[in-house]
């Protein structure tokens, strides 16, 4: 091992290491499966030291590794693992249309005004409406809502305009509304509508 | 003349500081939860919300639908195998393996 190679590993232990969680995660939702997660993963954080010589110390290196992570999940998926539907978009869209209210709280503010079902909703549902999202709206969704990340960091990533980024974030988020209410009403976490006020 | 009204008078301080409509308060939620507002300042929306019946429930569940995602899916880590198997590869590796 030469000496030039224990730095640059000292460096990767420091950098990029402590983001193999948020790699994990990001990789389970895009695959959907725990062990395929896990060779994303490894492919990700091999590919990610290979290189580390042309990582800058100290930009963003969570976003380098999701980078990589789902650079090697879409070349896997073009190979036919996983296909998933098109997502019909106008690119660079900036803005949810000229209607902003939410029709899924329209309804759930009649019936359940301060949200509670959404404590009643197990975890595995959750993840289950997030895998079932497109592969444009899901990645969009996990890396602004579950990892944080701003929309210029996620644009960057995804090699998309802003604009992009804030569409598919609308139109995931209520995709993942709608799903999430339906469950509740299915499930009965959302009170039933009790028909005494129809008369207005 | 309503309760929102009047609020919206008296804070109403000129053209830069004019409350925001309710249009504008929704269309604008995800940007001012996220943190990505532009071209309006944060607290002109927060004033918003803070005032007005109609938007906050909006909000306030947009809040519980974030919340919910963190709860159900932000927690998750890797398993302490995969972490061990990595550091054997990025061993492997360094040995021209």
């Amino acid at each position: 091992m030469s000496g030039a190679a224990v730095v640059e590993r000292g460096g990767f232990n420091e950098e990029a290491l402590p983001h193999l969680d948020a790699v994990y995660r990001f990789a389970l939702r895009l695959s959907g499966a725990p062990d395929q997660a896990e060779d994303l993963v490894q492919e990700t954080f091999l590919k990610a030291y290979k290189s580390w010589g042309q990582y800058t110390p100290g930009t963003q290196a969570k976003s380098w590794l999701f980078t990589i992570c789902r650079n090697v999940f879409l070349r896997k998926r073009e190979r036919g693992q996983r296909h998933d539907q098109i997502v019909s978009e106008n690119i660079g869209r900036a803005g949810p249309g000229p209607n902003p209210i939410n029709p899924v709280w329209v309804s759930a503010l009649e019936l359940d005004p301060e949200g509670n079902f959404f404590e009643a909703i197990i975890d595995d549902q959750i993840v289950r409406a997030i895998d079932e999202l497109p592969e444009e709206y899901r990645t969009t969704v996990v890396l602004s809502d579950l990892e944080g990340l701003p929309y210029a960091e996620i644009a960057e990533l995804m090699e998309v305009p802003v604009g992009t980024v804030k569409s598919r974030l609308f139109r995931g988020r209520r995709q993942l509304q709608q799903a999430l209410y339906d469950y509740a009403v299915e499930m009965g976490y959302v009170p039933a509508r009790t028909g005494t006020d129809e008369s207005g | 003349m309503s309760l929102f009204d009047k609020i919206k008078g008296l804070l109403r301080r000129g053209d830069g500081d004019e409350m925001i409509s309710c249009h504008d308060a929704l269309r604008l939620v995800h940007e001012y939860i996220d943190g990505e507002l532009e071209g309006v300042s944060e607290a002109r929306v927060k004033a918003h919300f803070d005032v007005c019946q109609r938007c906050y429930p909006h909000l306030h569940l947009e809040n519980a639908f974030r919340e919910a995602l963190r709860r159900g899916a932000g927690a998750q880590t890797a398993p302490p195998e995969l972490r061990s198997r990595l550091v054997e590869l990025l061993a492997k590796a360094d040995s021209g393996g």
